[in-house]
């Protein structure tokens, strides 16, 4: 009988039981991954998109949000929410233009945001390039990760 | 009243014949529209820069590609994730003699207008009728 190990085994032969074991943790990692995935989508379907990151020392919203201005994009910050409000403008082409496609869609959008964790507000700034919105908001002192030293007695 | 903005989930491509590289592949919205002189194709591309866009026309196939530059520093962590982003792919075929010199396109704020002029033998022509 040919025995093909799907798995690579460090330290050793492993017994059959261990095999299944292994098994049964990959295929709990895949439908964990695959819940993840299904339930990652915050928002209701509110125009725009967001996806928040973080590092040390602040908070990134960014959205999508290709052909505005600056001066049409709103950015307000309060406590810990964020809101973004704008009009997209989709200029008719003059009349004499027949349309093939007409997919891209434009109107009022205004969505808030209750973001995890308190930042600094006045210090926030925006920034839009390349259709992309990026909100970069300051962590409070409280609010950022502290290093804390392990004493030995 | 003024038309509130409805959010769509980007179109993901799952044809398997253009999974030549890793890495999501999406279809951009598009406007298209012509008039007697020019196609112009009108696509939302956010997040690309102009040297990461590819525009190619051969035997009346129009192909856009173009990656998506990564705004996220080395060091973000994702708090929460609504979108993602990856390469934008689309495909047109053209039934309209395009004169493939005069192409002109410009990306501005993610959104790239191209403009394809017709060919003179193609533009409509007004026949005048005389009367004898």
């Amino acid at each position: 009988m040919i025995v093909r190990r799907m798995v690579p085994s460090e330290g050793g032969w492993l017994s059959s039981y261990d095999d299944f074991d292994q098994m049964r943790r990959q295929i709990q990692g895949l439908v964990g991954e695959m819940e993840a995935a299904f339930s990652a989508r915050p928002g209701a379907g509110i125009f725009p998109a967001v996806n928040v990151t973080q590092d040390e020392d602040n908070l990134y919203v960014r959205a999508e949000l290709p052909g505005l201005k600056a001066s049409e994009l709103q950015v307000t910050a309060l406590k810990n929410r964020l809101s973004l409000s704008g009009t997209r403008q989709i200029l008719t082409e003059d009349e004499s233009v027949s349309y093939h496609r007409r997919e891209r869609a434009g109107g009022h959008f205004n969505r808030s945001i209750v973001l995890p964790m308190e930042f600094q507000g006045e210090k926030a700034s925006a920034d839009y390039v390349d259709g992309i919105l990026t909100v970069t908001l300051p962590r409070t002192l409280e609010a950022k990760p502290k290093q804390i030293q392990v004493k030995t007695v | 009243m003024e038309k509130q903005l409805q959010r769509t989930e980007k179109q993901k491509v799952t044809s398997s014949a253009e999974q030549t590289r890793p890495g999501l592949v999406f279809t951009p919205a598009v406007d298209i529209f012509e008039n007697d002189s020019t196609l112009t194709v009108l696509a939302d591309l956010p997040g690309v820069k102009a040297k990461d866009l590819k525009i190619d026309l051969r035997e009346n196939t129009l192909t856009l590609t173009a990656s998506v530059y990564s705004f996220q520093g080395d060091k973000e962590v994702d708090v929460f994730r609504e979108y993602e982003s990856g390469t934008f792919f689309r495909q047109f075929t053209l039934a309209e003699t395009i004169d493939q010199a005069k192409i002109d396109a410009e990306l501005r704020d993610g959104v790239l207008r191209l403009r394809l002029p017709k060919t003179e033998a193609a533009k409509p022509r007004q026949i005048a009728v005389k009367a004898s």
